[in-house]
């Protein structure tokens, strides 16, 4: 009887030694192969997520100080983002799509070797680095000499990142006056008919924002020049099934990013 | 007693063997969770630590437990064979001199296997710690080599010569190489710390080996028995012999009374084969045959009938018998085999019983 003992135990033993060398074998491919991966280059968001797209006035006629608090809006949106939201910031183009303006497109992704333990950190170091990103972004735009601004053509390039199946929010960080060869909204000077809007529509020229909500950030709503602009800004996304409230059409930016619910 | 030494240094090794073996991913990150919660308790916090410790990584846990058995099972068994070769000396015991050799060759064997054994355990836990040190520090600098590599990555893209999209990823890579990073120096910390302490966790490895050793060896008490040491195994050895030779003398009394028995039965075989019990067969049908009217006279005479008037008593009586063989009775082919057989195992045991030494007066 003890020598059968003896001899289970140690097979017992020799069965634990084999399994843990084993064992550390595949952890180590585990680690090799988790750690060193190359970060995933191909973006899509998953249906049901947030979608966010800011649009970056960096305009000369922009005070910086206006234009870094929109970038502390920003950031208040990226804490708001979780696993699966996506962030894209646009550089506001200048005159028409021949411009060449960056883009930063960026997916909150859940690695395979996250766990349930450590996914908040990891979360939170992701939102580090969309803030990092955005913050070096936006110094890149200062540091350029942008002299007009096409908001009409970079929401219609806004439109082709929207997509109708994630619930998308359009930050426009800007003064909203139109400055581009067809039209000038600085003291009202080419400001388009009251017309426009629906022929532009009819036409197709218009193009869909997919229900976002819009906020935004920069504007001058207290003057009548300001009220004029605003209008037609409201009417015109509302003929892009987009919604802005008059409480999100704002100069400063709102102490919290409910605004986009 | 061993199964308390066992429970000590299995306690003792839980916490070593959870760093000589790998680790499943997130492992640290749920022990620090664990030992976190019990920070609350107090005192009571470390037996829950140590509850935990126990269960947190059953793999490691049943291994260290193996590892210990193993070792207090190769003391036990080296610790009664080295008893068994110290108490039986063929010089104290003349009359048990034959069966005390015998017991003292066979102990041979399980002390050189349970030392050697025991050798290679202890040296397997000793160079496995010193191999930790370096193993951690190996898994140090590749944690450190992975993220300087994402340093550089992030930085790189900084200085604007990658793609800013990528920072969120690089981030979040970059958080868990740190994290991993940080559990390597903890672990080469830990590893470091046993290695100061390797010398003396040596020797005790040997203490608790050689405590299970002298446990097993002092299992049995010797007593003084009219003024000599006598060892308990020696009585119970001579018991043990004594009922063996009893058994064999029963045996042998058996096995005699089986042999007359045997010769009897032959004998009478070969008696009955002989006496051609059949051969007057014909003669004694004739003398029943005679034997029918007789019977027939009596039986009317009884009955108050002439046997005369009788239809039936006209014809004579006549008896139909078999054919009686005229070979004689054979015996079975086998009987001559297993006559031969009887006396060969017969020779067999008569020599047995001449070559068997006198057998000596017991006493136990």
């Amino acid at each position: 009887m003890k020598r059968i003992a003896v001899v289970v135990g140690l097979a017992a033993v020799i069965g634990c030694i084999l399994y843990s060398v084993v064992r550390s074998r595949q952890v180590d491919e585990g680690f090799s192969s988790t750690t060193l991966e190359a970060p995933n280059s191909t973006l899509k968001t998953p249906i049901g997520s947030r979608l966010y797209v800011v649009l970056l006035d960096a305009s000369a006629s922009r005070p910086k100080s206006m234009i870094l608090q929109g970038q502390q809006f920003v950031h208040v949106l990226v804490d708001q983002m979780t696993y699966g939201d996506r962030l894209v910031v646009l550089e506001m183009y200048e005159e028409g799509v021949k411009d060449q303006k960056h883009v930063l497109d960026m997916l909150i992704s859940k690695s395979e070797d996250v766990t349930s333990l450590d996914e908040k950190e990891r979360l939170e170091s992701a939102r580090k680095g969309v803030k990092d990103a955005i913050d070096l972004f936006v110094q890149e735009s200062l540091e350029k000499k942008i002299l007009h601004t096409d908001i009409l053509t970079t929401l219609s390039i806004a439109s082709e990142k929207l997509s109708p199946e994630t619930h998308n929010c359009l930050v426009v960080l800007s003064d909203m006056l139109q400055s581009s060869s067809e039209f000038e909204f600085e003291h009202l000077r080419r400001m388009p008919s009251s017309l426009w809007i629906n022929e532009t529509n009819k036409q197709g020229l218009i193009r869909p924002l997919y229900g976002s909500s819009v906020v935004v950030v920069g504007a001058d709503p207290s003057t009548r020049e300001g009220v004029i602009v605003r209008e037609f800004w409201r009417q015109y996304f509302a003929a892009s099934n987009a919604s802005l409230g008059l409480r999100n059409y704002r100069t400063t930016p709102p102490s919290e990013a409910s605004m986009c619910d | 007693m061993l199964f308390g030494v066992a429970i000590i240094e299995w306690i003792a090794n839980v916490p070593i063997f959870n760093e000589l073996l790998p680790q499943e991913p997130g492992g640290r990150l749920i022990w620090r969770k664990l030992v976190a919660d019990t920070a609350p308790l107090g005192a009571m916090g470390g037996l829950h630590r140590l509850y935990d410790r126990i269960l947190f990584q059953p793999d490691v846990t049943v291994f260290a437990l193996g590892v210990v058995i193993f070792l207090t099972a190769l003391a036990h068994f080296g610790g009664e064979a080295l008893r068994r070769w110290i108490v039986f000396r063929p010089e104290d015991e003349p009359l048990l001199a034959p069966s005390l050799s015998a017991q003292r060759r066979q102990a041979i064997m399980p002390i050189a296997a349970s030392m050697i054994g025991i050798s290679l355990a202890v040296c397997f836990l000793y160079f496995s710690r010193i191999q930790l040190v370096q193993a951690t520090g190996n898994g140090r600098i590749a944690a450190e080599a992975v993220v300087s590599g994402f340093e550089h990555d992030k930085a790189s893209v900084i200085a604007g010569n990658g793609d800013l999209s990528q920072l969120p990823a690089i981030e979040q890579s970059l958080e868990s190489a740190s994290t991993t990073l940080k559990d390597w120096e903890e672990r080469e910390h830990f590893a470091k710390d046993i290695s100061m302490m390797n010398g003396p966790i040596l020797m005790l490895n040997f203490v608790l080996a050689l405590t299970a050793l002298t446990a097993s060896y002092c299992a049995a008490e010797p007593k003084v028995v009219e003024g000599r040491l006598i060892d308990p195994v020696i009585p119970e050895l001579k018991s043990t012999l004594a009922s063996l030779r009893m058994e064999m003398v029963n045996h042998r009394q058996l096995l005699r009374a089986l042999d007359g028995e045997i010769q009897t039965s032959i004998a009478l075989a070969m008696y009955l084969a002989s006496t051609h019990p059949l051969s007057d067969a014909e003669a004694k049908a004739g003398r029943l045959s005679a034997v029918v009217p007789l019977f027939r006279a009596e039986n009317a005479r009884a009955r108050g009938v002439d046997p005369e008037s009788i239809v039936a008593f006209k014809q004579a009586a006549s008896l139909s018998l078999p054919v009686v063989p005229e070979e004689p009775f054979q015996v079975p082919i086998e009987l001559a085999a297993w006559d031969e057989e009887f006396k060969s195992l017969r020779r067999t045991l008569v020599d047995d019983a001449a070559n068997e030494p006198r057998m000596v007066g017991i006493a136990a």
